[in-house]
């Protein structure tokens, strides 16, 4: 064994020693650390389940150093560490902590440690700093597990919420037997236009309607690029053999489409939601008059 | 309703009615709309409906083939209605951005047909 190794064998065995005799006193200093950081939380988490999940934590460590690993967080030994330590960094993320609020509660383990190194070994400097060195470098891994735990977690709350505002911002809605409508609120851009497009065209397949009207009452704005948008899907409605009725173009939207040279070409349009909905009657009496459809 | 088949190309009605098979390749849509021209340039047509309800495919290559196909129906100065797109095939074409200013769409190849027969009355 070189010195190298062996300084290291030695300073496991100090940590080693450590979590095997004082796991309780370990937590005790842990819990003060965390119940005295800035970032406490006591209005999101108790102290209770704060203390639960430090034990698990704890635990979990214990068990990595059991196995005679703490440099390599990828080595078997360290997975109940990083399940315990992805389950906190899950809980926080959705009880909403912050990042530096996360990180502080694996990195207060470090004060922790610390502390209990100086009692221990305070008349055996070596030791002392080799133990230092090692439960920093432990917590330090740690600490970086964690965050990306977080990280991912709260990656993966962004990617639902776009999915669930997705799906709000383009409700289609079965208003009249055979007409759908869908409002549109916010801003269009070629993403949303995409989506309303997906939107409209499966509503009409899946009801088998024959108009839709596209509601722009709540748009932010017109410009070229918006317009052009519009003017897409209901390209792409007419293209699927159905009518497109685009309501809620308001004085305000029509000034600034003839201020930019902008018109909606063929399509029908109607100034309020009211007016739309009576031009799609007008066309369903007209398609039941030429025999596309049952009666209205 | 009278029917003429000739393979995928039908007649009904005065109606020259093209079916479009699901997988077709770009050479095979050439040659189903070269066989359509060939009838519109001999027969006597109302207008032509092509039927795209089993046509999956959604290739840009065959997009444009198809594009320029229906260019060339309306070249020869015959109305034109296009039956069943599927949402799928719409969103590409709307994305190849192709004109569709000439040309009629219908639910299906029934509503086609009405479509062409009111129109060439309009025309008359």
């Amino acid at each position: 064994m070189n010195t190298s190794t062996q300084g290291h064998t030695d300073q496991m065995l100090i940590i080693a020693d450590l979590f095997n005799k004082e796991q309780e006193v370990i937590l005790k200093l842990w819990m003060l650390q965390q119940m005295k950081a800035n970032s406490l939380r006591s209005d999101l988490i108790s102290q209770e389940e704060m203390q639960q999940m430090s034990l698990e934590t704890l635990q979990g460590i214990s068990k990595a150093i059991e196995a005679g690993n703490m440099d390599d967080i990828s080595a078997p030994g360290f997975k109940t560490a990083k399940a315990n330590l992805q389950q906190v960094s899950e809980r926080y993320a959705l009880l909403g902590f912050s990042p530096s609020e996360t990180a502080t509660f694996i990195f207060s383990l470090k004060e922790a440690l610390l502390n209990l190194l100086q009692q221990k070994y305070s008349d055996n400097t070596e030791a002392l700093f080799a133990g230092i060195m090692l439960s920093n470098k432990l917590v330090d891994i740690l600490g970086l597990y964690t965050f990306e735990c977080f990280a991912d977690t709260q990656k993966a709350m962004i990617s639902e919420q776009i999915s669930a505002m997705s799906a709000m911002s383009t409700p289609v809605m079965q208003i009249w037997k055979d007409v759908l409508m869908i409002p549109i609120v916010g801003t269009v851009d070629s993403s949303r236009s995409q989506e309303i497009m997906d939107a409209m065209l499966e509503g009409l397949t899946h009801t088998d309607s024959e108009i839709i009207i596209l509601d722009i009452q709540g748009v932010a704005s017109i410009d070229s690029a918006v317009a052009n948008h519009l003017l897409k899907i209901t390209k792409a409605v007419t293209m699927m053999g159905c009518h497109c009725i685009v309501s809620g173009v308001t004085s305000h939207v029509a000034q600034a489409m003839a201020n930019l040279g902008l018109d909606l070409g063929r399509v029908n349009s109607a100034p309020t939601l009211r007016k739309g909905l009576r031009m799609a009657l007008a066309t369903l009496h007209e398609l039941q008059a030429q025999g596309n459809m049952d009666a209205v | 309703m009278s029917l003429e088949h000739d393979g995928l190309v039908s007649r009904i009605q005065g109606v020259l009615v093209a079916a479009i098979p699901a997988n077709i390749s770009s050479d095979g849509l050439i040659s189903l709309f070269e066989s359509v021209l060939q009838r519109l340039e001999t027969e006597e047509t109302l207008a032509v409906v092509i039927n795209m309800q089993q046509l999956k495919v959604t290739e840009t290559a065959l997009m444009q083939t198809l594009d320029k196909a229906l260019r060339m129906i309306q070249i020869m100065g015959v109305p034109t209605s296009v039956a069943g797109m599927q949402p799928g095939l719409i969103t590409a074409l709307v994305h190849l951005d192709i004109n569709t200013d000439n040309l009629y769409f219908a639910k299906d190849v029934q509503r086609a047909i009405r479509q062409m027969q009111r129109s060439s009355q309009h025309h008359a």
